[in-house]
């Protein structure tokens, strides 16, 4: 399994790395264009059209660059990294897959750094996690927002409405292992018919982190 | 100092990326000479020092990390941007570690590119006249220090 996984991650590594140069190719050559263009827009038939054209093509290049970073991400050995960034990538790489099963996944960084002692790949393992759980039911937005609460850190799971309801993935989350309620007690009392559309989860990672050190 | 006056080379084995990215730098005023691998940038090094080089790390033969370390040995007042596919962290860490000046991923916009070029060339110009006025008082060793070069004060 160790062996298939450096594998793996030798075969992302390489991937990543190409995947950077082809971006990089069209980057300066659909910018040139845009250069030329804009040098003889006067003379150049639909160049307002061609111009927006290439600014689709650069924003595309962009949204390649994050799936890059992500794939990066998964291929490294290292067994720490930086939860923003981490869960950042966990939302560009799942983009596609969570938009055919109905759910959103949005996410919030943390002002700061937060290094954790797991790696990128384990961060993912429990997103997904997550992730599943929500899938099952569709039709809800994931906000994931990365945070620092005193000496502990992790990620706060909101679980908000998509043209659904939220009561089948919050009732998952509930049983989740890891999970916990997030709500501040006063809000059941003085905000009850908030809690009928938004769910509050908090996934503490650096308590696991902690434990991860007990056990070595 | 006008921008056309930076010396500016690029070294990277994709010529279809590199050739595109001096042809464009060329329409905003700088001029770049291409080299496609590690030796002919260090014999472009050897024969006419620029000012910044922009180098990719991951080429066949001698790789961006030997162009960097032979580079910083012979002529240290050369500025060295890592342009690269490879987004490693360590290869981050170990190419400020040999002095490289930053470190940007491919694919970049041009404009953050050609900061970092400017950056650079301004810190270069700023060693040197820090070093110069420690000479003109008569300080060479820390003018030395500052530069911690040769070509200059040959």
């Amino acid at each position: 399994m160790v062996k298939e996984q450096i594998a793996m991650r030798r075969l992302l590594a390489s991937a990543a790395h190409d995947l950077r140069n082809v971006l990089a190719v069209l980057r300066e050559s659909s910018g040139l264009a845009q250069d030329k263009i804009r040098l003889e827009e006067e003379r150049v038939p639909h160049a307002a059209r061609l111009l927006l054209a290439l600014d689709e093509v650069q924003r595309q290049i962009r949204k390649g660059a994050a799936l890059a970073d992500g794939l990066t991400d998964m291929s490294r050995e290292e067994v720490h990294c930086e939860l923003s960034r981490a869960t950042r990538s966990f939302c560009v790489l799942m983009a596609r897959h969570a938009r055919a099963r109905s759910v959103g996944l949005e996410y919030e960084e943390a002002p700061e750094p937060i290094m954790l002692s797991l790696s990128a790949s384990e961060v993912f393992i429990r997103l997904l996690e997550i992730f599943d759980d929500c899938a099952v039911a569709g039709g809800v937005t994931l906000r994931l927002k990365v945070e620092r609460r005193g000496r502990t850190a992790g990620v706060a799971v909101n679980v908000l409405p998509l043209g659904g309801s939220t009561d089948a993935a919050a009732t998952a989350l509930e049983i989740h292992a890891g999970l916990t309620p997030d709500n501040a007690p006063w809000r059941d009392r003085l905000l009850p018919w908030r809690e009928t559309c938004t769910r509050r989860f908090w996934l503490e990672l650096s308590r696991e982190e902690a434990a991860r050190a007990v056990c070595l | 100092m006008t921008k056309e006056a930076i010396k500016i080379l690029l070294v990277d084995d994709e010529a279809q990326f590199v050739d595109v990215l001096a042809e464009r730098l060329g329409m905003r005023g700088f001029t770049a000479q291409v080299v496609y691998n590690g030796h002919d940038a260090l014999e472009a090094v050897r024969k006419t020092p620029p000012d910044v080089i922009v180098l990719d790390l991951r080429m066949p033969g001698i790789d961006g990390f030997d162009v960097l370390r032979g580079v910083k040995k012979s002529n240290p007042q050369v500025q060295v941007i890592i342009l690269t596919g490879h987004g490693g962290d360590a290869e981050e860490v170990e190419a400020f570690r040999m002095g490289a000046y930053s470190f940007l991923k491919k694919p970049m916009d041009i404009d953050e590119l050609l900061d970092s070029i400017r950056l650079a060339y301004r810190d270069k110009l700023e060693s040197a006249m820090v070093a110069v006025s420690m000479a003109e008082a008569g300080d060479f060793d820390s003018a030395k220090e500052v530069l911690d070069e040769k070509d200059l004060l040959r």
